[in-house]
């Protein structure tokens, strides 16, 4: 088959799927022991609980740096990452992930490699490729390269910086946007609401962009720039697939401004960020139309190491999404008044304690609701794309600090994560018109995650 | 097709990372370095020269006695501590 018959056919499936998709699967796991290595410090330095990507301040400013700071000549600049998970659901899932069973599977969630390194003193890069256990296939994954300096602006310090990237949200340093969000390591596997924000991960890998930013005082954030759509021959080669969720039209604007300041004994920020995307859905040019999605959202974080080395962090985002999909409905033959106006609102917060860097306990509270719509949301019984519940994990990290029997180099962490759901796809009860109910859905899933 | 705020953003991906590149290349150049780099100044170190509860500098594996280290720049107090502070 030829690659436009291919690209034809994936638009076809992506045309329907791609605006209820958007986010599904994203894991965002990272842990970089080769930058332990450059900087001197164990991987509690830059993370809380001891292990990615929870960034504490010191790991913030180090990223904002440009990941530039070095306290020895050189070192490998290379690190390896795996993730491995056991996953069982209230019910089975129906159909089944294939070629997985319907339930309680083990798998090989990603296996990744890293470049991590700081060169000279002004550039930085932060390049990850991952096998993918479970669509068994390596891909490019998260991609940061940094250029920065230092400067005053009268009597205040500035760093600025740029940073190329390929997925909105990886640049930032406080995790509460998605790229870095709770929870840091996620299963394919695992049942997923359909509906959420194209901001929330749908365009990580899919896209290109270059932002600049101006970090002042340490206090005041201020971030530009934009995303592009690579050709679709350069994602299929880098294994990601150029129909989802689409071609970008033009460019995306991504804006970001954040302060940051001691308050109390802890550090606070607060935060908004906003970015425009039109798509092409599925690179389907043929309607005249593009799919737009606005997303504007605020953020806020706290996190405060205690001086017997625990550490409380919070976290919390909401994202408010317009949605004007003319090229979607008029793919689906229905009706643009009617069809194409739509919106989302997704907020999450979530809190951990980690008890000496060691023993970690997180619970997140989540909620999507949305316009209905008996287009897009066709698979729903009541057309509705809400979802909402809670995602608790507790989790252990023995060696953080540096000192485990294989070298500052090796770490790792295990956990035990639990998903239920308050409403699913729409509804509590019946979601599917078949019979579902959102806490069939339940997921329990138990993860090793080690790095070296 | 359609007409959002941000919608007659039309920039060609090459011009805009061309100027960025200019951009910042110009930006590395002109600007005067600072504390950019291998070291943190002071400052973003949010360095004290008083300990912090039972942490204090010459406890830490970055210190460089009797008044250095390896990841934050200028003078630094045996008694003193910061951001970067990891226990020996």
């Amino acid at each position: 088959m030829s690659l436009s018959a291919i690209l034809r056919k994936l638009a076809a499936i992506a045309a329907i799927a791609v605006p209820a998709v958007a986010g599904l699967g994203v894991t965002n796991a990272a842990a970089v022991p080769a930058f332990a290595v450059q900087t001197g410090e164990p991987c509690q330095g830059c993370h809380v609980g001891g292990f990615g990507p929870q960034l504490t301040p010191f790991g913030r400013e180090f990223k904002l740096q440009g990941y530039t700071l070095r306290s020895n000549d050189w070192n490998v600049p290379l690190s390896v990452m795996a993730v491995a998970s056991y996953l069982h659901t209230a019910k089975d899932q129906n159909p089944p992930p294939a070629p997985f069973d319907a339930n309680n599977n083990w798998a090989l969630d990603q296996v990744s490699l890293f470049l991590a390194t700081g060169i000279g003193q002004h550039f930085g890069a932060f390049v990850q490729g991952t096998y993918d256990g479970v669509a068994e296939a390596w891909t490019w994954d998260n991609l940061d390269l940094r250029a920065v300096t230092t400067t005053k602006f009268g009597k205040h310090d500035a760093t600025l910086g740029v940073s190329l990237n390929n997925n909105p949200s990886v640049q930032d340093v406080w995790n509460t946007l998605p790229a870095w969000g709770y929870p840091y390591t996620g299963s394919a596997l695992a049942p997923s609401p359909s509906a959420s924000p194209l901001f929330n991960g749908a365009l990580a890998q899919a896209s290109i962009g270059m932002t600049g930013y101006a970090w002042i005082d340490s206090k005041l954030y201020l971030e530009a720039g934009a995303y592009w759509s690579p050709r679709a021959n350069t994602l299929i080669h880098l294994g990601a697939d150029p129909t989802s969720p689409g071609d970008i039209s033009g460019a995306s604007p991504y804006l970001r401004a954040a302060w940051q300041q001691d308050l109390g004994p802890g550090t606070f920020e607060a935060g908004v960020f906003g970015m425009e995307s039109e798509i092409f859905p599925g690179m389907d040019h043929t309607t005249g139309f593009t799919d737009r999605y606005t997303d504007v959202g605020v953020d806020g974080s706290y996190v405060w190491a205690r001086d017997n080395g625990d550490t409380i962090t919070a976290n919390a985002r909401y994202i408010h999404e317009d949605q004007s999909l003319k090229a979607t409905c008029t793919l689906e033959g229905a009706p643009i008044d009617s069809c194409a106006g739509n919106r989302l609102d997704d907020f999450r917060i979530d809190g951990s304690y980690y008890w000496r860097g060691k023993i970690g306990l997180t619970a997140q509270v989540f909620d999507t609701t949305g316009s209905a719509n008996p287009v897009i949301y066709a698979g729903n019984s009541t057309f509705k794309p809400d979802s909402s519940g809670v995602m608790l994990q507790i989790d252990g990290t023995p060696w953080g600090d540096g000192k485990g029997p294989l070298g500052k180099r090796f770490n790792t962490r295990v956990g035990l994560q639990y998903t239920a759901y308050g409403h699913y796809n729409g509804a509590r009860t019946n979601w599917d018109g078949a019979g579902s109910n959102a806490s069939d859905n339940n997921t329990l899933r138990l993860f090793i995650w080690s790095a070296y | 097709m359609s007409d959002g705020p941000f919608h007659s953003l039309r920039i060609s991906r090459r011009g805009f990372l061309g100027a960025a590149a200019l951009t910042s290349g110009a930006a590395l150049l002109g600007a005067t370095p600072a504390a950019a780099g291998s070291k943190f100044s002071q400052t973003m170190a949010k360095y004290q020269p008083t300990p912090k509860g039972a942490q204090r500098c010459d406890g830490c594996t970055q210190f460089q006695g009797p008044d250095a280290c390896k990841v934050v720049e200028g003078k630094i107090a045996a008694s003193g501590w910061c951001l970067l502070y990891a226990k020996k």
